[in-house]
């Protein structure tokens, strides 16, 4: 279960490591201050739902979590905007913002790590699996940030073209959570493209975690993500002109 | 009186695209019908049955039971949905409407075990299918 381990904590720590080097370009000069209003509210909001998972599960005939889910998802994508248009706050509603997407990937990994029938998996494959999954996420994240460094100096548009896309995945995943849980309707599908670039290939896996890729949406995810990047590439140019 | 004709004309062209926007808004809303429930449940790392039928082209609601004490994690690429299902709990997820054809689904937290298939079967044969096994 070594590989399980890897690709699952892999999977969730990904978006949330790309998102904290996004923040972190943005906020170069005050990256410990960013860090610092990160962690605790991260660890406020996964110890909240940790400890009522089971009774916010129940809720709503039985999908409470996917619209919890889905509220931290939108919160995410709402206070990114909010740090693009109002830069007095922008160190903590971004570092909010990350603390939303943490609370819902740690869950997901203390469900998976600490929660009984996990007698299966050694303690090694997890505690390797784990530092394995969280080590390649954050090599993948430093590139990423390194790489955005260079195109925030050389080209400022194209940080905002990056940094819109980053959080309009957000509105991407609610969108599917709130789908499947029959709150928003789906439409016809736009189009398919599994065997061009498939969700679960290394590229599509990448994508999907940076952009909210997605090789079969539906027209009302389509909308809505053009309707959101539309609206967070405006607040950064806003940001851009009020420098 | 100027400044209310210029006024009308600037709103014209915003009111088109705003009409335009609404219609497209109006595709996506489902029509309103009763819905099939269909129950999968979990046990021992696998899902009972391993073979689900469901009508093509409507929407379906699939109850999935997990008998384990375990957490599973019901996932499916190609049907674009996954949800965590806390142990000896049970979840509720909504799928299709689905065109005919193979949808495969596992367990994220046991792969190798916990797999799946739901096939869509167009409309005349899920009738049969329907009168074969009584639902």
């Amino acid at each position: 279960m070594l590989i399980n381990t890897v690709l699952m904590v892999l999977r969730e720590l990904l978006p949330l490591c790309l998102l904290l080097a996004t923040l972190l370009v943005w906020h170069r000069a005050l990256w410990r201050h960013l860090l610092w209003c990160f962690v605790l509210p991260s660890l406020l909001l996964l110890s909240l739902i940790s400890l009522n998972m089971v009774w916010i599960s129940e809720q709503l005939d039985g999908v409470g979590l996917e619209l919890l889910y889905s509220l931290l998802y939108i919160s995410c994508y709402v206070l990114l905007c909010i740090s693009a248009f109002n830069p007095g706050y922008a160190v903590w509603t971004s570092a909010l913002s990350a603390a939303c997407l943490f609370s819902i990937s740690g869950s997901h990994l203390l469900l998976y790590i600490w929660l009984p029938g996990q007698a299966d998996h050694t303690p090694a494959d997890l505690l390797l699996g784990s530092a394995l999954g969280a080590g390649i996420g954050a090599s993948i994240a430093v590139l990423w940030y390194y790489l955005l460094a260079e195109l925030k100096q050389w080209r400022s548009s194209s940080y905002q073209v990056l940094l819109s896309l980053v959080g309009t995945r957000q509105v991407m995943m609610a969108s599917a959570l709130l789908i499947q849980s029959d709150w928003l309707p789906a439409g016809p599908q736009v189009w398919h493209s599994e065997h061009g670039l498939s969700e679960q290939s290394e590229l599509g896996f990448f994508l999907q975690a940076l952009l909210g890729y997605e090789a079969t949406p539906v027209l009302s995810q389509l909308l809505l993500y053009l309707l959101c990047f539309t609206l967070l590439f405006w607040c950064c140019r806003l940001m851009e002109k009020t420098r | 009186m100027k400044n209310k004709e210029l006024k009308h004309k600037k709103l014209r062209p915003n009111h088109q695209k705003l009409v335009a926007v609404k219609a497209l808004l109006l595709l996506t809303l489902p029509v309103v019908a009763e819905q099939n429930v269909f129950e999968l449940r979990i046990k021992d790392h696998l899902f009972q049955p391993s073979v689900l039928y469901v009508p093509a082209g409507e929407k379906v609601k699939l109850l999935v039971l997990n008998q384990d004490p375990s957490p599973e994690e019901f996932e499916s690429f190609s049907l674009n949905r996954e949800k965590v299902i806390l142990g000896l709990g049970k979840a509720t997820l909504f799928i299709g409407p689905l065109a005919p054809g193979q949808y495969q689904f596992f367990g994220e937290y046991n792969p190798d075990s916990a797999q799946g298939v739901l096939i869509a079967l167009p409309e005349a044969e899920w009738l049969q299918h329907k009168a074969n096994h009584a639902y």
